[in-house]
């Protein structure tokens, strides 16, 4: 070893002070280049050697963590699912877990993740147990610690937590994040609102001024469907609102709860400068199969786009009440395609008396028209 | 009733490990299996009374997993239940159109399952 350093730093010094120093500038610089770029990939290569040891490491400690706390849970969940659990019970279940090394981040949060777990999966007494062992060992404090984190998704975790395990008084907290630039976070701050909020659930929409976007507009329905105990509001009160998403949200939760008194305040939204927002509107005509608006969407078909017109068929197809079949006979002239094409449609759609006028028209409609009016009369395309 | 042997697919252990202590304590005889291919071969393997599939599945998938038994006519009257936490309609319907007997959406209640999973041991 002591041979291999004297030679290294012999072979060093005379190359630096023989060799390098009657180098041109730029073959010195090249070196100088060469010699960082060594360095630097070098070290790379160490620290992400490093990270995935490391991980390798956390990963074996929470497989073994994550073992030993599942055969605590299913344990207790089997043991006290078909009996009257008391406090006893619970508080058995809690020093189990705490003879774990529960002053480790990591344990906490193998514990909260598979408390959650089982909280959403199993409905009935285990899920009550559930909450009750998570607010018993104090893991409300480790996920309330968790809500003040720089981290943008150890907040989201936060926020999930506490309103899985119904942290009600929390919620409020939930709605500084409703508008956070990070799109999960304020996702979760949504939902975990929604899901929380004991007295107003729905005042996050007041607040919420980013694009409210279809995927969560499905997490925020399904939450609705699982919360029990819950004071459903007139959604028309946010047809106001300057966020656009929010509008057409509440429209379809409006669909969703059948709420027919609002639907005066839905027709205000004729006028709705945005297009998905009137489009919607229609829609929800159709949905609800309110049959005395429809003369009111054939009224206001003549000053809309293509788009809301075409919904505007489709909704008076649904609806399919008999009475506006002349509009739409008339619409089979229509110079633009997708127009005739939805008319001859929502006319098969109003059964077998559709289905006689557009045979008594093929006669007399142009090769065009009958191709589509044949088209809709295939048997085989509407099954 | 006699012991049933019972087997369970899911790839969350903590819910098939749960499933497992809840049969066994109702006096079944439980074999496991955490992905869509163990599940095929051990189906292939063994004769089972009744089958619990999970959906969404490594692998294989919980409606294949169905198809394929459906398919093979020496296990296709084995009863089988879905658990899944998709309850969406077309699922549903693909599941029993594919000939699954019973759907349990999570979350569920674990005395409900029991009463199901023995009310369709009992009816074959």
């Amino acid at each position: 070893m002591e041979k291999l350093y004297f030679f290294l730093s012999g072979f060093l010094t005379d190359f630096y002070e023989n060799r390098f120093q009657a180098y041109p500038q730029i073959v010195k610089i090249a070196y100088a280049g060469i010699f960082i770029s060594f360095t630097v990939t070098s070290l790379c290569y160490l620290l992400v050697y490093f990270r995935r040891v490391n991980q390798a490491y956390i990963g074996s400690k929470t497989d073994k963590w994550k073992a030993e706390i599942e055969n605590i849970l299913t344990g207790s969940v089997i043991q006290f699912n078909s009996e009257d659990y008391q406090q006893e019970d619970i508080t058995e279940i809690a020093e189990n877990l705490r003879k774990l090394p529960m002053h480790k981040y990591i344990v906490r949060q193998i514990v909260v993740n598979e408390l959650m777990f089982l909280h959403k999966n199993f409905s009935g007494k285990v899920n009550i147990l559930i909450s009750s062992v998570y607010l018993l060992i104090g893991l409300d404090k480790h996920s309330r610690r968790k809500l003040k984190s720089w981290r943008w998704y150890i907040k989201a975790e936060a926020i999930e937590e506490l309103s899985e395990f119904g942290i009600h008084e929390i919620a409020p907290h939930f709605l500084k994040y409703v508008n956070s630039k990070n799109i999960t976070l304020s996702m979760q701050a949504q939902s975990g609102y929604l899901q929380a909020s004991k007295t107003d659930p729905f005042i996050f929409l007041d607040y919420a001024n980013q694009n409210l976007i279809l995927w969560h507009q499905i997490n925020l329905m399904e939450i609705l469907n699982r919360k029990k105990d819950i004071e459903i509001p007139a959604f028309s009160k946010w047809f106001t609102s300057k966020n656009n998403s929010v509008v057409i949200f509440c429209i379809r939760l409006m669909v969703k709860f059948n709420q027919t008194d609002c639907v005066k305040d839905l027709i205000k939204l004729a006028h709705h400068e945005n297009e998905e927002v009137r489009k919607e509107m229609i829609a929800a005509f159709g949905d609800m199969s309110l049959v005395d608006y429809e003369l009111h969407l054939t009224i206001h078909f003549r000053n809309e786009t293509l788009p809301c017109k075409i919904e505007i068929i489709k909704t008076i197809g649904k609806i399919a009440s008999n009475d506006e079949l002349n509009f739409l006979k008339n619409l089979l002239l229509d110079p633009e395609f997708q127009i005739r094409f939805e008319a001859a449609k929502a006319i098969r759609k109003h059964g077998e008396k559709g289905e006689m006028i557009l045979f008594d028209l093929l006669e007399n409609l142009s090769v065009e028209n009958r191709d589509v009016v044949l088209h809709v009369l295939d048997s085989k395309l509407s099954a | 009733m006699k012991k049933s042997k019972i087997l369970v697919i899911e790839d969350e252990s903590l819910m098939n490990r749960t499933m497992e202590f809840q049969l066994k304590k109702d006096g079944h005889e439980v074999d496991t299996a955490f992905e869509g291919k163990t599940g095929v071969s051990k189906i292939e393997a063994n004769q089972y009374d009744l089958i619990i599939l999970d959906i969404m599945l490594p692998y294989l998938n919980g409606l294949e997993i169905l198809a394929k038994i459906k398919q093979n006519p020496a296990k296709k009257n084995i009863p089988v239940i879905i658990v899944s936490a998709t309850g969406l309609e077309d699922t549903v319907l693909e599941g029993f159109k594919l000939g699954a007997n019973d759907f349990i959406t999570k979350p569920f209640i674990l005395s409900e399952f029991s009463i199901r999973i023995r009310r369709l041991l009992l009816s074959n």
